[in-house]
């Protein structure tokens, strides 16, 4: 179904030909997705019937109020860095945010910027960094858009110790809402600036998104204020050596290490001290024993004979309970008492700093890795592709636990040959805002080619979301479509209210509803 | 049945009244929102029994106006608006569960700060409260209504420190926010070690958002749990004269940045004098002795090596003061920090300290960047000194939140309530201020009163989009209709 002639016509006229196209070649781009193969069972997601790319909110504004107009549905694509970004069904538009790519702001005294929703990390955190600032970045990397993580999608990101979470980092926000009409949430709406997204009353980032995120259901996001925070660094940081292995100098103000423990309890211990200690610029399992291995090693089979080597030395055993941590500090004094709270917290848990990853180059590269948030590309290198699983925001307690049964369930499927042999522990995770709540996710790698490691994959997938709802492992992160069906009736029935946010917000049901909810509830749910 | 009878099943005879006196009390507060009483006034104790009442409600079409502290009140939110009934949580009084693990307290409404501080300080906790609240006031009761608390650095997000909520939604329905929506009952979840510590979603809605700030429009909250921080072992409070506002700024950015001390305001002289002082003559000699402006600092230890990281802050707040050329002292004109921390560290003492000087007090309080503060500061003198009101009766309190992206800044008018002239005066600066303010700029993201259709009419489509969420969640318009935009 090509879009009616006139229909064309006019968004045409909205972006400019050259900013929308109906080209299947281009189109297929965004079709081509991480997990399509689940939802699809091919490296495909449905191809959108255009995709347009607009320039500001007044474009973004006049496609909405024609999409509203004739009928047709659109999805917003920021960075796209995920199947939840694609389209369903027929005749649905992308919406490609790339031309939106500026910061607007820095307010270096109040620490914040404004930016639109093509600014990647990388690109906000080198400005910032000019100004003795930094942003969270999530764990995807510096390459995914700040303001979809903070409007729109999820937000683990390692330095969360120190930078809390993407949800709790947004201000005030410029959104084109599936009406078409341009809501400005808090204290922009009053014409009164960017530093807060809340109010007059009752805050609508409460309709926005959750913890997870409304997911292109409910409209379109242009801009936003997000919440920078101190960076004790240099205003630049050089990057010494060559890919993969290419580090970057640890400012004196720094320090990092990888730290043991005797076990989850001595873990989970520390952690919580960690937390009250107020220390802590980095924290959490970046290294978990499955992607030890994966470090220096090109490909699965490589992977799978350094697996056996350091498994069958016992050094696996030095990263069973292993987390990384960087202090960073304003002053030498205190990153001398970081450094002293820090060595009592681990001689109380009994845990120790992994002597093998203390060498200047290694912890170079840890620093690089975390600070600008970059080797994610690990997870796809070795059986192609990979999944995560559980991972809810709660107490790290919690979080512990469900890694401890994520990783027995996995091991099921590892021995089914269905998923890659990691060794079974692929939890990562970190804890967020001093360690007020924690989020372990449990990753697997398959091969999506492989019908067989596809089924496995979906299998385990949904065998442990099903297992948050009978172990009371708090709201996972895996299942994204279908999700709201699936958890509202163990969760007050929140999609009951959810359907009714979207009906009201969005009557004639234009904002691509598959990954948030469907106006109607399906039949036999 | 009568409305009283079926009031009376509900919550028991001796929890419903209608005496004059009782109906009276409730009929008015210290604002200049217009009198009204409303028809009864009921005391549920547990959450079937707030279900229940707000399910007649909706049977009688009967306006509910929820209360959980005590009075006296200040904002107009409290008194009824088109009649109604009166539902005082004060008697759900449970301090459900404090988890020292996790630094979490679940409490119902009718808990107030001095109730749960003392519970928490035998856990080595304490929450950070509001500046020197009335002993009446309801834990719950400020989450909900956003005030802003003295301690920036552990406000990560506005909405802190409230975390996870039990509410009964205008409809009838009852519903648990934040992860502890589900999977699993409570007990489930405290058994795989959840803690309700998480206030986000469940999933892809943050239902506890569209509750707070909603004075009582949305729902009733029937507990909450809060954000507890550790009990400091060792304190060092101190202070920063100033003549001018100006001066102190950037040093305040830059402990802001350095993530130095704990709580961290600005007070005029007056108000330091009114926290501090014990009667109207005490806070005018009092203020007539302090410098106009004071910065207060305290840094602290906890319970890893308390006495180092006191050294620790103590020391880079004192290289950073002689950076931006001011001087942290520990006493200003005979007023020791000590003091000064003990008063921000308790409740208010009787009376009220905003009622101590004149007997009455009207604030305007919004929201602003640090920087924009003496602008505002000097447009409200000026406003003061048109309208005759001696601008060295006007508290000023600047409260750095969400760890320094934004600034509470509130003006105390205080006013003698037997002096009609005066009460009058007041009224008219009240309302001007109020204006010219938010035309500056001021965000009055909490709009009482008569704020609300000056905050609305400047932002038509949140009170749009407001509506739709309130037909959602309130569609018969039961919860304390005539509040905010409803
Ligand atoms: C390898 C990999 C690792 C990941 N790791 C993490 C992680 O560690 N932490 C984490 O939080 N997430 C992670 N994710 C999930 C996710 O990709 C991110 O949360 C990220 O925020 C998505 O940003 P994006 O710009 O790429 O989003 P997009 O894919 O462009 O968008 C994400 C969702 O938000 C919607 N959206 C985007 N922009 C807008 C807008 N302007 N207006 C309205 N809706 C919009 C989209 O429709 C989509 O549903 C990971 C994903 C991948 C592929």
């Amino acid at each position: 179904m090509a879009l009616r002639g006139n229909v064309y016509r006019i968004l045409e006229d909205i972006v400019g030909p050259q900013n929308i196209s109906e080209e299947p070649v281009i189109l297929d781009t965004y079709a081509f997705q991480w997990l399509a193969e689940t939802i699809s069972g091919t490296k495909f997601c449905t191809r959108p019937e255009a995709v347009l790319l607009p320039g500001n909110v007044e474009e973004v504004q006049a496609i909405i109020k024609a999409c509203n107009r004739y009928g047709i549905r659109y999805k917003a694509f920021s960075t796209g860095w995920g199947p939840w970004n694609t389209v369903e069904g027929e005749g649905v538009l992308q919406l490609d945010l790339r031309r939106m790519n500026r910061i607007l702001e820095i307010d270096e005294k109040n620490m914040y910027a404004v930016v639109e929703p093509y600014v990647i990390g990388s690109q906000l955190q080198v400005e910032a960094m000019r100004k003795g600032l930094n942003c969270h970045l999530i764990g995807a990397g510096a390459n995914t858009s700040i303001l979809a993580s903070a409007t729109s999608m999820a937000g683990y990101g390692l330095t969360g110790i120190f930078t809390g979470y993407s949800n709790c980092n947004v201000l005030a926000v410029e959104w084109v809402l599936p009406d078409g009409e341009v809501l400005r949430l808090g204290s922009l709406g009053s014409g009164a600036g960017w530093f807060g997204g809340d109010g007059p009353g009752p805050s609508l980032r409460g309709v926005m998104r959750g913890m997870i995120g409304a997911l292109g259901g409910l409209g379109v996001f242009t801009k936003c204020g997000v919440k920078l925070y101190p960076w004790y660094g240099p205003p630049t940081t050089p990057i010494e050596g060559i890919h993969p292995l290419d580090g970057m100098p640890i400012p004196e103000s720094f320090r990092v290490h990888s730290l043991t423990f005797p076990s989850w309890e001595a873990l989970a211990d520390a952690v919580y001290r960690i937390g009250e200690a107020e220390i802590g610029y980095v924290m959490g399992r970046a290294l978990p024993p499955g992607l030890i291995p994966a470090l220096n090693v090109g490909s699965a089979t490589e992977y799978a004979q350094m697996l056996q080597l350091v498994s069958t030395e016992g050094m696996m055993d030095e990263f069973k309970y292993a987390i990384q941590i960087f202090l960073g500090a304003n002053s030498a004094r205190e990153l001398e008492y970081q450094e002293r709270a820090l060595e009592e917290i681990l001689s109380e848990s009994g845990g120790k700093i992994i002597l093998m990853l203390e060498e200047q180059s290694v912890k170079n590269i840890l620093f690089r890795h975390l600070i600008k948030s970059e080797g994610i590309s690990r997870v796809f290198q070795l059986a192609g592709t990979f999944a995560t699983s559980l991972g809810a925001g709660t107490s790290w307690d919690a979080a512990v636990a469900s890694s401890k049964f994520g990783e027995q369930l996995k091991r099921k499927y590892i021995e089914r040959g269905a998923i890659a042999d990691d060794g079974g522990d692929l939890a990562w995770g970190g804890a967020y805002q001093h360690g007020r709540f924690g989020h372990l996710e449990e990753i697997i790698m398959y091969d999506f080619q492989d019908a067989d490691s596809l089924k496995g994959a979906d299998e385990y997938v949904e065998e442990s979301a099903q297992a948050t709802i009978e172990k009371s492992l708090g709201q996972p992160i895996s299942i994204v479509r279908g999700m709201a069906e699936h958890f509202g009736p163990t969760s007050c029935d929140y999609h009951i209210w959810m359907r009714r946010i979207k009906k009201a917000f969005d009557p004639n049901i234009t904002a691509d509803p598959s990954f948030y909810i469907e106006p109607e509830q399906p039949p036999g749910k | 049945m009568s409305e009283k009878e079926e009031l009376v099943v509900i919550v028991g005879d001796v929890n419903v009244s209608d005496t004059p006196e009782v109906l009276e009390s409730y009929s008015r507060d210290e604002s200049f929102v217009r009198q009204m009483k409303p028809q009864f006034v009921a005391r549920p104790q547990n959450a079937d029994e707030v279900q229940e009442m707000v399910k007649w409600a909706n049977r009688t079409g009967t306006p509910l106006i929820p209360v959980s502290s005590g009075q006296p009140h200040f904002r107009g939110d409290t008194v009824p608006s088109l009649g109604g009934v009166v539902v005082d949580l004060s008697r759900m009084k449970r301090i459900i569960r404090i988890n020292r693990r996790n630094r979490v307290a679940m409490v119902e409404p009718g808990v107030t700060f001095a109730e749960l501080q003392s519970e928490l300080k035998e856990e080595g906790l304490r929450l950070p409260m509001p500046l020197c609240p009335r002993s009446s006031k309801s834990v719950i009761g400020s989450c909900l209504e956003r005030e802003s608390t003295i301690i920036p650095k552990y406000q990560w997000d506005i909405s802190d420190p409230l975390l996870c909520t039990e509410v009964v939604f205008g409809t009838g329905d009852l519903f648990r926010t934040g992860e502890a929506a589900g999977p699993g009952s409570l007990e489930d979840q405290w058994a795989s070690g959840q803690a309700q510590t998480n206030p986000m979603g469940p999933f892809q809605v943050d239902f506890f958002r569209l509750i707070q700030g909603a004075q009582g429009t949305m729902g009733i909250i029937t507990w909450a749990t809060v954000k507890c921080e550790l009990l400091p072992r060792l304190q060092k409070p101190f202070m920063v004269a100033s003549q001018r506002l100006e001066d102190l700024l950037d040093f305040t950015y830059r402990l802001l940045w350095a993530r130095l001390g704990d709580e961290l305001l600005i007070l005029n002289n007056y108000n330091l004098a009114a926290i501090l002082a014990e009667d109207p003559d005490d806070i005018k000699a009092l203020r007539d002795t302090l410098p106009p402006w004071v910065l207060i600092v305290c840094v602290a230890g906890y319970e890893r090596l308390p006495q180092e990281r006191v050294e620790y802050q103590e020391k880079d707040v004192m290289d950073t003061a002689q950076r931006f050329g001011v001087e942290p002292v520990t006493a200003i004109q005979g007023v020791q920090g000590s003091n000064v921390l003990e008063a921000l560290s308790t409740v208010s003492a009787e009376p009220y300290w905003k009622l101590r000087y004149k007997g009455g007090c009207h604030d305007i309080f919004f929201l602003t960047t640090l920087e924009k503060t003496p602008e505002f500061t000097t447009c409200m003198y000026q406003m003061a000194a048109t309208a005759g009101h001696p601008s060295t009766d006007i508290g000023i309190y600047l409260q750095p939140q969400i760890q320094g992206r934004a600034c509470h800044c509130e003006f105390n008018l205080s006013c003698d309530p037997g002096n009609p002239k005066e009460v009058e005066k007041v009224r008219h600066l009240f309302f001007n201020a109020s204006k010219e303010l938010m035309e500056m700029g001021g965000f009055f993201s909490r709009p009482y009163g008569p704020w609300a259709e000056m905050a609305y009419s400047r932002d038509g489509q949140s009170a749009m989009a407001l509506r739709k969420v309130k037909g959602i969640f309130d569609p018969n318009n039961v919860m304390n209709p005539g509040k905010l935009c409803f």
